[in-house]
């Protein structure tokens, strides 16, 4: 970083700092969205620099449904009368999502530590671009996975109606990622305990298992049926597997779309007042 | 100024004193593992594993796999009776993960490198934290068997029997845990050590007979399936339970467990003996 230069003046010294590009208030839409791409940008650099976020986040989902695919696609078929991996593909796809959600809040756990939080709020930056930053950096590679999820299925069987369908088959792990990332930000700001990432993997676990993308509802014992019915994983599972075969998605798709919200509204003002108590130290 | 000479023992009953035995200092380090261990909540995590575990495997597959259909023609009489074993060694794999966990800190941390400046023989530091984990590995494997006995998984062989599968699951649960605490020690990065273990759990974990029969496997991989050593270590278990241990399964499991213990036990001392 170069010293800003002085002009050497008999009078007084006449410091000549750069122009300003944006000349628009800190606190302005322009501002915001300017500086959560900036943001946004910064995360991608790190994770794309970090091969263990890479690794949990990418790589695992897509080996889990090759063996998966390998150890239970037979059992699962003959049980339901339907190719796994049309369960198998929308679950991994969700799950390389909210792995992702973990190893970010992993990340800002450790920057709350090293006080970059802190400095961002000192800065002159938006006071939610941080937070909407880490949330299309989420997006951009909750896409990158989910593609990558699609390319290994394709060979198992997996195929789409249509155009649209594939792109609205895209679209569903990042409604539900948003909203998961959401959720996991506000927890991970909300205490300093490296406990909240073991019970957010744990509600993964649990979600991925008892979820119509293991198995049918039938399979499982009545008592868990309420539960594997109404969970936030089953109804985005449904939704893919509608959009994938061509059976009707709206009902699932609603539902995905209001636990997806309800994360967002719910969790985005716990989020921001997360960051301001984390800046403030 | 007068110059004399004082006579100092060499052995000098402070100084003997002030020495403690090999078997104080392994004491003293396995406490504080054990101690830290509590702090940290690992024994917590050691009772919980297992019941998700169960929870995972038995409830969402317990009736396809009793389903008569399967598996050229005959469904599993009590698949809890089936699973068990594998929840019982996936749990210890959690341990071997934990392990590696620990280890690769005390290494990041500069501890290792600590206790090899003092006077400590070099491998007090490895037994302290092996014999800490395996009273780990006892609360997550009595943990297990509650659970599995939850889903009517019973011992039904004789009481040697029911030794020969406890000695089993902790016999493979120390050779992982030589094997994680070498591979953390040697690392000496917590992060990478615990990310490149799971992808070897979740292959030879999924890829066995621990949660459904060798015949329902494609055919092109039911041979690495049937003797990969999860599978030979599940089996055997299976059948300690059962009270029907057969020497074609036993002398495998002999094999597998002997050699994965003198190798890992190996490459263990050796990262924890090695100079830098």
């Amino acid at each position: 970083m170069t010293a800003p230069a002085v002009e050497n003046t008999a009078t007084s010294p006449i410091v000549l700092f750069p122009e300003l590009s944006h000349s628009a208030p800190e606190s302005s839409l322009s501002s915001w969205a300017r500086q959560s791409l900036l943001m946004a940008k910064r995360l991608l650099i790190v994770w794309s620099r970090d091969p263990f976020t890479m690794v949990q986040a990418v790589i695992y989902p897509a080996i889990m449904l090759l063996m998966l695919r390998l150890v239970m696609g037979d059992t699962i078929e003959r049980f339901s009368g339907q190719a796994a991996v049309f369960r198998f593909a929308p679950l991994m796809a969700l799950v390389a999502a909210m792995s992702g959600a973990l190893a970010g809040v992993v990340l800002v756990m450790q920057e709350r530590e090293k006080g970059i939080l802190s400095r961002y709020w000192a800065l002159p930056i938006h006071r939610a671009a941080d937070l909407t930053g880490r949330l299309l950096a989420e997006s951009a590679r909750i896409i990158l996975t989910t593609l990558l999820i699609i390319a290994v299925a394709l060979p198992l069987g997996l195929t789409f109606q249509s155009v649209g369908t594939f792109f609205a088959f895209l679209a569903i792990p990042l409604l539900f990622g948003i909203g998961f990332a959401t959720l996991a930000t506000a927890a991970a700001l909300a205490t300093t305990s490296q406990a909240i990432v073991a019970a957010l993997s744990l509600f993964m676990m649990i979600g991925m298992f008892f979820s119509t993308g293991f198995t049918e509802v039938d399979a499982f014992p009545s008592w868990a049926h309420p539960f594997v019915e109404n969970q936030p994983i089953t109804h985005a599972v449904d939704t893919m597997r509608a959009l994938a075969t061509g059976g009707d998605y709206m009902t699932p798709l609603m539902l995905c779309a209001l636990w997806s919200g309800g994360f967002v509204v719910l969790f985005a003002f716990p989020a921001i007042r997360g960051y301001r108590r984390s800046a403030a130290g | 100024m007068t110059v004399g000479t004082i006579d100092i023992p060499l052995e000098s009953s402070s100084t003997a004193l002030a020495k403690p035995s090999q078997l104080q200092q392994w004491a003293a380090l396995n406490s504080r593992a054990l101690r830290e261990m509590t702090r940290n909540g690992d024994f917590i995590v050691a009772l919980v594993t297992p019941a998700l575990f169960t929870l995972a495997y038995y409830v969402p597959l317990r009736k396809m796999m009793e389903t008569a259909t399967y598996f050229g023609g005959g469904g599993l009489d009590n698949y809890g009776q089936f699973v068990v074993p594998l929840i019982a060694l996936g749990a210890v794999a959690l341990t071997m993960t934990q392990a590696a966990l620990r280890a690769a800190r005390d290494a990041a941390d500069g501890i290792t490198t600590r206790f090899a400046t003092m006077p400590i023989p070099r491998l007090v530091p490895l037994w302290s934290r092996m014999s800490a984990n395996m009273v780990r590995s006892i609360v997550t494997l009595a943990a297990a068997l509650s659970y599995g006995h939850l889903v009517n998984f019973r011992f039904e062989g004789t009481w040697a029997e029911t030794a020969g599968f406890l000695g089993l699951a902790l016999l493979v649960s120390l050779a992982l845990m030589l094997a994680a605490d070498g591979l953390g020690t040697w690392s000496e990065n917590p992060r990478a050590v615990t990310q490149a273990l799971t992808l070897p759990t979740l292959i030879f974990g999924m890829m066995s007979t621990g949660f459904i029969p060798e015949s329902g496997f494609p055919e092109f991989v039911r041979p690495f399936v049937r003797n990969q050593p999860v599978s030979i270590f599940a089996e055997a278990l299976r059948q300690l339970a059962d009270g029907e241990a057969t020497r074609d399964i036993m002398v495998p499991t002999a094999l597998w467990g002997g050699g994965l213990l003198v190798l890992f036990a190996a490459f263990a001392i050796w990262a924890s003996a090695r100079r830098k």
